[in-house]
């Protein structure tokens, strides 16, 4: 491999982990406001969003410029492949955590609801499912990728039960519609964040083993 | 490519040999200097004893043709012819007489004489005497002709030429062949011999200590290798191992300085992490991998923005490597999770910058504790403001006149009264709180009766409760001991913990509610329980209710003529009492004080 690929590989890689960084902590930040009725930490996460805009972008041109300059192979062509798609997929939830904080703002405006009990679960299994999608990134570690794709089904299971809490708490109080319809959007946009980090730990064995398991159900079961 | 270099500046010699083994070198040094002259002497040895036997047959042959010379002279060819027989006998040699034309007219050895005479004739018939020397037809060997010319010569004959035979000579040339050949072999075998022995014992201690070197270049350090010879090899091999015990020592020094340094860095309270100038982990601690959630064990060596995914931490590191003459440098952090860090970081020196250590300080309690004491003097002011206000407020309407208003100025005295009251409890009770926290009250600690003091405290607050339409009764244990539970503590701290408590229940208890007191023995603790069937308290402020002047609903308890002391006191006097208190509570359902305190002086 020539040192100049080399070289824009390793920079692509700090571009991309910085940009999962500020996502990361977007993440963090959105569902603290949630909980804690933030609206200041909410605006943060509103006000970071553009920046993120602009590093996912830089982050595209730079894969295209490594395409174009070094038409790399193999892994290389597969580290590339994956890096757009994980660019993709980041940019995603930026927005959706973007949206929670602006759910968050609304929310506290209104009188105070309760937490759904399993929310705290569901929070937790996301933001440790997107961290460990991109540990799994990082260490290359296509076990750890095919976990997060698992617990995926847990997240879905936690929103299924939440909603129902939800409905039943609208149906007993028609004045808790507005913040629990708000809660509802926040919970679903979690749910949607655990999706794109299930597709990023995708993309991780799709890198590692240079299969393809997304709709595929036997390539995910496949080499436990 | 510096091979090469040397390998040229090099005696040609050395730089052949010293590509193959030792043994090989030594053969062919043998081989040299052995075999080849003793070759070369037999080759020169045997051409030479030829020579020498060649000139004594010529010599032997020319004295012979002189001599029948004359003998032929003034024969005739029959008489000659009749003599040849008994000639031959006598002289040796073969003999022929030979014609003018080169024609053979008479020979000793045959009785055709029919045979042309040769090149030695040409040369005779040239000169005087014509040698050669040919395989001869006749006898089947190699023979030495030597013809003259016969002098004066007067018959048919006009040469003679004798011949012998030089088989001999060369036999014994052969022999002497066969026999530096046979020495040759021999010494060649010898020499084959000496050199692999002398090889062995060259080459067996060096290969011993090659490898010793690959064991010790493996990491075993202070491999030893073992000769009893006392040459130079023997040296070697003592140097060798001098050198492993010394690398052994110092290594085994180094790893014992950096499993300290490792330790002491590890037992750190602050996270350390040093990286290079690419930004690539030299070191992490244990702590450094909590405060920031990473596996050390996977981080040395990869770069710090795979390790570490925080970009305020990545933008601290570029700004510093790529401006190292900033020196060190200081980040508050809100982290991860609710944790606040201090994270300094320093350039490693050298020019150009080496890299960064991040030192990182987890001040989550600090940033508590500057929190709580903000609130806390915040608190007082405003605690302390309200009554004064209202005091103020009501002396500046008497002042401008309400004095003389007889009906209404008894309202303004009664709520100056008040207020004045309520701010002297609050000095009373910020008084108690700071003596009990600062240790400096003395406490007179004896056996107290639980029971007597649980029954007196319900005296005292039977009234207020009865008029909130409250039930506040007494639950005595299920087992009652024979002497009645009793704590080890002060009479008046046990009052004062049990009226807080009760009081505070009685406070956010609605009307119709139940406040019970339990108490009861348990593990040579004594302990009350006051529970009440209140509002509640929700679970995340539970761990803030002892905090002086924090209030779930602020807005309730000022209402309800709280100082914000209370549990602080509660929970000061318990402990100083020997014991704790703490408190279980769901909101709507109710709230439980649990106060423990030792039956026994604990010291």
């Amino acid at each position: 491999m020539s040192k100049h690929l080399q070289r824009d590989l390793d920079n692509l890689q700090r571009d991309l982990l910085q940009l999962a960084a500020s996502v990361e902590d977007a993440l963090h930040k959105s569902i603290r406001s949630l909980q804690k009725r933030d609206v200041d930490l909410a605006e943060e996460v509103i006000r970071g969003d553009d920046q993120i805009d602009i590093d996912e972008n830089h982050v595209e041109e730079e894969c295209l410029k490594i395409l174009a300059l070094h038409q790399p192979v193999a892994i290389d062509l597969r580290r590339i492949a994956a890096a757009l798609k994980i660019n993709a997929e980041l940019e995603r939830m930026a927005d959706l955590a973007e949206d929670i904080a602006e759910r968050a703002e609304h929310l506290a405006t209104l009188p105070g609801v309760a937490m759904p009990a399993k929310l705290q679960r569901m929070t937790d299994l996301t933001t440790s499912m997107v961290r460990q999608s991109l540990d799994s990134f990082v260490h290359l570690d296509a076990r750890l990728a095919r976990t997060v794709c698992r617990l995926d089904d847990e997240v879905d299971r936690c929103n299924r039960d939440i909603i129902n809490e939800l409905i039943a708490a609208m149906k007993s109080s028609p004045d808790m519609v507005e913040p629990c319809m708000s809660l509802f959007s926040a919970t679903r946009h979690l749910e949607r964040i655990a999706d794109h980090a299930t597709n990023i730990a995708e993309d991780v064995v799709y890198l590692v083993e240079g299969e393809i398991i997304r709709h595929r159900p036997a390539a995910m079961e496949a080499s436990k | 490519m510096r091979q090469s270099i040397y390998i040229s500046a090099a005696p040609i010699y050395s730089v052949v040999m010293s590509r193959f083994p030792i043994f090989w070198q030594l053969l062919l040094a043998f081989a040299l200097f052995v075999v080849l002259p003793l070759v070369a002497l037999g080759l020169i040895g045997g051409g030479w004893m030829r020579d020498a036997g060649l000139q004594a047959v010529e010599e032997r042959l020319r004295s012979k043709a002189a001599l029948l010379d004359e003998l032929v002279r003034g024969q005739n060819l029959e008489q000659l012819q009749g003599r040849l027989r008994s000639l031959r006998e006598e002289f040796g040699p073969r003999i022929a007489l030979i014609g003018a034309d080169g024609r053979v007219v008479a020979e000793s050895d045959r009785d055709d004489p029919s045979s042309l005479a040769d090149r030695e004739i040409a040369s005779a018939r040239a000169g005087l005497v014509g040698v050669t020397t040919r395989h001869s037809a006749t006898t089947q060997t190699n023979t030495m002709y030597l013809a003259r010319r016969v002098s004066n010569a007067q018959s048919l004959v006009e040469f003679v030429r004798v011949a012998l035979p030089i088989a001999d000579i060369e036999k014994h040339v052969r022999h002497l062949q066969w026999l530096t050949w046979g020495t040759a072999a021999t010494t060649a075998a010898f020499a084959l011999f000496l050199a692999w022995w002398l090889a062995r014992r060259v080459v067996r201690p060096v290969q011993m200590i090659r490898e010793g070197a690959a064991a010790v270049a493996a990491g075993d350090y202070g491999h030893k290798v073992y000769s009893e010879r006392q040459d130079e090899l023997g040296a070697l091999a003592g140097a060798f191992n001098q050198m492993s015990e010394r690398l052994a020592s110092q290594f085994s020094q180094l790893d014992h300085d950096r499993q300290q340094l490792r330790a002491v860095l590890g037992s750190m309270v602050e996270g350390v992490i040093a990286v290079d100038a690419a930004q690539t982990v030299l070191f992490a601690n244990d702590r450094a991998g909590e405060l920031l959630e990473f596996g050390v064990s996977q981080a040395v060596g990869r770069r710090l923005w795979e390790v570490v995914r925080y970009r305020p931490v990545h933008d601290l590191v570029e700004r510093l490597l790529s401006a190292p003459e900033l020196g060190g440098q200081n980040l508050d952090w809100l982290g991860p999770g609710q944790r606040s860090f201090t994270v300094h970081a320093a350039p490693l020196p050298g020019r150009p910058v080496r890299g960064a250590v991040l030192v990182l300080h987890d001040v989550t309690e600090m940033r508590r504790l500057e929190r709580v004491r903000q609130e806390f003097v915040a608190n007082v002011s405003h605690e302390l403001k309200t009554p004064l206000s209202v005091i103020v407020a009501c002396a500046e309407t008497l002042q401008s006149g309400a004095v003389d208003d007889v009906e209404n100025r008894g309202r303004f005295l009664e709520r100056i009264a008040t207020q004045a009251q309520r701010l002297f409890m609050l000095i009373v009770d910020m008084i108690d709180l700071a003596k009990v926290e600062a240790g400096t009250e003395q406490f007179k600690r004896d056996e107290v009766a639980v029971d007597a003091a649980v029954l007196a405290c319900i005296e005292r607050h039977q009234e207020r409760a009865r008029a909130k339409n409250q039930r506040l009764e007494a639950v005595p244990p299920a087992r009652i001991p024979p002497d009645g539970v009793t704590a080890w503590s002060d009479p008046d701290a046990l009052s004062q913990i049990l009226d807080n408590l009760v009081d505070n229940a009685i406070k956010y208890t609605p009307a119709e509610g139940l406040i019970q007191l339990h108490w009861w023995a348990e593990d040579s603790k004594a302990i009350v329980e006051v529970r009440d069937t209140g509002i509640g308290i929700p679970e995340h402020e539970l761990p803030r209710v002892f905090e002086r002047f924090y209030r779930v609903d602020k807005a309730r308890s000022r209402e309800m003529g709280g100082t914000g002391l209370g549990l602080s006191i509660v929970k000061h006097l318990a402990q100083a009492m020997g014991g704790g208190v703490r408190v279980a509570s769901q909101v709507g359902q109710g709230t439980s004080f649990t106060v423990v305190l030792p039956q026994t002086d604990v010291g």
